[in-house]
């Protein structure tokens, strides 16, 4: 108890001297306004140095300052940490992706020419640089003497992104009707095909892309030609289109 | 729909004729109401072939139409009898060829 006392009474000596200590200082004096000063003016009093202080030196101009030094720890004093895992894969180069497009077409069949515009919708997921797509191709066309032509041609591609140019492959089925001239039915054949076409991308969004492109494609169907063989239709195709991712 | 499952397939004997058919009807008009020429084929034990051979298919898509009427063929065609010489079933048959109308 008697210690508690004695440092209980220490302490109170101790605040009040310094209390006395703060009451020594004197007091600012008040500055007489400026004779020029507007009423409402704000003046700002920069306090003097204290007696016996000198003044801290000037600091030189900013373009001289000492560059930022950061105090490291010596080498080996940190634990060495695991390396981060592996980023997962770019969310950018994976997800949903669907195309259109129509465009001029030129096939042939047997010795006959097709002059045609076709369209074509797919849909499919994009991977990496890959892209797998199913959809389907339709060409609406006439024969040289005008005799109607369509030609639907389901499937799946792939197709490779390089850049602004994509590179495909594709296969599928095929489906042709041609109208006939004397009783107005329709003739038709099945078949199944291969593609290759390439596009570029013209216009860039940030998830689509106005494209263009070239495809060449054959089929072999169903039926026969002069010599007994299958018929084959083939051609070239040129499109314009857009395609989301 | 069925008749376009139950096809044979693209024939170019069938198309050619067709097409004959169809440059006949720009060249001479209301052939097709007026003439019997039909080109289906229909295979079985007494095949039907297309009224036009090939040859004649393809001699009748490359003339012009002033050559298909300074020849009559537009009054030659529609009037053309079908060749049943290759039916041998049909005992009413003349078994005669009928000539070549192209060229």
């Amino acid at each position: 108890v008697s210690a508690r006392v004695v440092s209980l009474a220490a302490s109170a000596v101790l605040l009040l001297g310094a209390a006395s200590a703060r009451a020594q200082i004197p007091a600012p004096e008040p500055v007489p306004l400026p004779p020029e000063a507007k009423p409402g003016a704000v003046i700002v009093v920069v306090p003097a140095c204290p007696e016996g202080e000198a003044a801290p030196p000037a600091l030189p101009p900013p373009s001289v300052l000492p560059a930022y030094e950061p105090m490291l720890p010596p080498p080996g004093a940190l634990p060495v940490l695991p390396p981060p895992p592996p980023e997962r894969e770019d969310r950018a180069d994976r997800g949903f992706s669907f195309k259109l497009y129509a465009g001029p077409s030129y096939q042939r069949l047997f010795d006959s020419a097709i002059g045609s515009g076709e369209a074509g919708v797919w849909f499919g997921g994009v991977r990496g640089i890959s892209t797998f797509y199913g959809g389907f191709d339709m060409l609406f066309g006439h024969l040289e003497h005008g005799l109607a032509t369509f030609v639907l041609r389901p499937g799946f591609t792939w197709e490779a992104r390089i850049g602004l140019v994509h590179l495909g492959l594709g296969a599928g089925f095929n489906f042709t009707a041609i109208e006939r001239a004397t009783n107005r039915e329709m003739m038709s054949g099945f078949g199944v095909g291969a593609q290759g076409f390439l596009t570029v991308d013209v216009v860039r969004g940030e998830r689509n892309a106005l494209f263009l492109g070239a495809k060449i494609r054959g089929d072999v169907m169903t039926g026969q030609d002069a010599n007994g063989d299958a018929p084959v239709i083939w051609g070239p195709s040129a499109m314009i289109g857009w395609r989301y991712r | 729909m069925l008749t376009l499952m139950a096809s044979g397939g693209l024939r170019e004997d069938e198309i050619d004729c067709e097409q004959a058919v169809a440059h006949l009807d720009e060249c001479c008009p209301g052939f097709t109401w007026a003439s019997s020429l039909r080109c289906e084929y229909d295979g079985g034990c007494a095949p039907n072939t297309p009224g036009l051979t090939l040859e004649e298919s393809n001699c009748v898509a490359a003339m012009s139409c002033d050559e298909l009427v300074a020849r009559d063929l537009c009054t030659t065609l529609a009037n053309l009898v079908p060749d049943d010489a290759a039916d041998p079933y049909d005992d009413y048959a003349t078994n005669t060829p009928r000539p070549q109308v192209c060229p």
